[in-house]
């Protein structure tokens, strides 16, 4: 059972909890496109303490600008594999970057 | 928040430098046993990789950015063979 699918808009979560993870400081709290959906896989957070638990996986394509701003490379995306707890529904939290 | 490992966009760093295809997989035989006992700690499940980087990733931050990537491995290494019980922490001091 997979919350997004192909061309859903997500949100990268902000909050850390300060253990292990696959999310990137540079892409938190970032807008970005499902392309693929992949796994499911064993969550890093949980896993860093021995414990398994799986969840879907997503390649979320983001443009550099909503990374890096301005001075980002134009015309650049940048695709990330990042784990359904990571991702929110852009649309429910704003889909405006 | 994010620990020291997670360095992407920052800068002081300079150009990330790559090795030339033809280099040497190992800069030293120290090297290649430490990626050799780590392989066999992973496959005969003892450790998982993500313990594996959670260790790492808790190093200290100076410390972590003054090791070498097989330096980090050895850190990592003997941070789970003692927190896992596999190993005393006196018997790694020792040598």
């Amino acid at each position: 059972m997979t919350r997004f699918g192909p061309g859903d808009r997500v949100r990268t979560r902000r909050d850390d909890t300060g253990g292990h993870t696959r999310l990137p400081r540079y892409a938190r709290g970032c807008l970005g496109t499902v392309d693929a959906v992949h796994g499911p896989w064993s969550l890093p957070e949980h896993a860093a303490a021995g414990r398994h638990f799986d969840t879907p996986v997503y390649t979320v394509r983001f443009d550099a600008s909503e990374l890096w701003g301005a001075s980002a490379e134009p015309h650049c995306n940048v695709s990330l594999d990042l784990w359904e707890p990571y991702l929110e529904d852009a649309d429910r939290t704003g889909g405006a970057p | 928040m994010s620990r020291i490992h997670d360095l992407g966009g920052m800068r002081g760093f300079g150009p990330v430098v790559v090795d030339p295809e033809d280099a040497p997989a190992f800069h030293a035989e120290w090297e290649a046993r430490v990626f050799a006992l780590m392989r066999s700690l992973v496959d005969q499940g003892l450790f998982l990789l993500d313990e594996v980087r959670h260790a790492i990733e808790r190093m200290p931050p100076a410390a972590y950015l003054d090791a070498s990537y097989y330096e980090r491995w050895l850190v990592a290494i003997e941070t789970l063979l003692v927190e896992k019980g596999h190993v005393p922490e006196a018997e790694l001091r020792r040598s």
